[in-house]
């Protein structure tokens, strides 16, 4: 017999003692085999299920066999979509001139359908990808705050009614003018052709200015009106 | 009647002829990576998303709202917007600074499964109010993707990592049981006298 199954004492408390001891293994029956092995089976499945499931993601790192581990720390770039455009003065109100036709004085619109623009500005791909640049307009608010807003009208989606196909009454022209090309611009996003390529590459800036077609007459008599153009990297 | 749609401060011939300079700008970057729920939603359930990368790459502070529409065409099912949960209010980011912001994707009971695609959009809010002119914004969008599974599953699969976790322990217990009942080690507790 091994010393272990002699009870060698394992702990010794004040009136007890503790003890472990290896007897005969017990003998399992054939009944008893039979009941057993499929419960073994089952808990070899499971284990095989979990294993192909991926829970080994879970385990604890492997020690270092030197015995010290230096966390160390890392500061990535991730890649980041951005599109940034200049303001003039500070100002996110990009204000127009050099107005022409019907009315009009050098900084006021007139009627009908006069045509305004603004300063030239920059779109930027301020990100570290490359990206399509998409652009927006918007209706013209009066600064009274009524709806008597001015509808953004284009030739293709959704045009004009005014006398040949220029802006009708309470509607309005934004073009985007881009060095060669030019975007009608809508009240969805589309793609922003003043972009001369497909994409801006990181870094890219194209220069692009906006003009106005005024309509043929407005029934708000604010002085002033305001628009929203938005560009979005895709 | 004539309308101004420009400020009377700065001529208009100048205004045409000269670029302006770069010193200020707006500007608004998200993570490029696509937002991908890795595991199949279940109707009724709600998912913490990965984050929005947020980033104020222009050179003024600026705010931002975040918001869901279709920007890009796919097969993929249309999301409605009330299934993503953003931030109610304006995020404020100074130049170069950048912010986590928290999504979270609420799935209705009665959600058709399938994949769904949409859009992240951020973009900057800006004061339009008592000027005139054009109001200069940008926003730029990231692709959000998740798989919505079939109803009354029994179980969601792939099952989250605690539930992995209790069966492999479970496993563990009950072999290592087994195991010592067969070896035959006992242990004695006896009284001394």
């Amino acid at each position: 017999m091994s010393d272990i199954n002699r009870k060698a004492p394992l702990l010794r408390l004040p009136g007890f003692t503790v003890s472990i001891s290896r007897g005969p293994a017990p003998s399992v029956s054939a009944r008893g085999r039979r009941r057993l092995m499929p419960a073994l089976r089952g808990a070899a499945l499971v284990a095989g299920a979990l294993a192909a499931t991926g829970v080994t993601a879970y385990a604890n790192p492997t020690p270092d066999p030197n015995g010290t581990t230096i966390p160390t720390q890392v500061t990535i770039s991730p890649p980041v979509k951005s599109v940034s455009v200049s303001l003039p003065n500070n100002e996110t109100i990009l204000p127009y001139g050099s107005c022409s036709g019907g009315t009009s004085t050098a900084n006021a619109l007139g009627f009908p359908n006069a045509t305004c623009s603004t300063a030239q500005y920059t779109v930027h791909n301020s990100g570290n990808v490359a990206e399509q640049i998409d652009v927006a307009g918007s209706v013209a608010q009066p600064s009274d705050g009524s709806t008597n807003q001015w509808a953004l009208c284009d030739p293709t989606g959704s045009p004009c009614a005014g006398t040949n196909g220029l802006p009708g009454a309470n509607q309005y022209e934004n073009i985007d003018q881009g060095s060669t090309t030019s975007t009608f611009l809508q009240t969805s996003l589309q793609q922003d052709f003043a972009v001369t390529s497909s994409t801006l590459a990181p870094g890219q800036s194209t220069t692009e200015a906006l003009v106005i077609n005024g309509p043929q007459s407005t029934t708000d008599q604010s002085t002033t009106f305001v628009m929203t153009v938005v560009y979005t990297a895709v | 009647m004539r309308l101004a749609l420009g400020g009377a401060v700065l001529g208009a011939a100048a205004l045409a002829a000269t670029p302006l300079g770069a010193s200020a700008s707006v500007g608004t970057g998200v993570g490029a990576d696509p937002i991908v729920l890795t595991q199949t939603a279940q109707p009724g359930q709600s998912y913490a998303l990965p984050a929005l990368y947020l980033v104020n790459t222009g050179t003024e502070t600026s705010r931002y709202a975040v918001h869901v529409a279709r920007i890009e065409k796919g097969q993929q099912r249309a999301v409605p917007a009330a299934w993503i949960v953003v931030p109610a209010g304006p995020i404020s980011l100074a130049p170069k600074a950048a912010a986590d912001v928290p999504l979270t994707l609420d799935v209705p009971a009665n959600a058709a499964p399938g994949d769904y695609m949409t859009d992240v959009v951020a973009a900057t809010l800006t004061g339009a109010t008592g000027s005139a002119g054009a109001s200069l914004g940008t926003q730029a969008a990231t692709q959000l993707r998740f798989s919505i599974g079939n109803a009354g599953s029994w179980l969601p699969w792939p099952p989250p990592g605690w539930v992995l976790m209790s069966l492999l322990a479970a496993v563990v217990v009950v072999g290592g049981v087994v195991g010592v009942r067969r070896s035959g080690l006992r242990f004695n507790v006896e009284r001394r006298r």
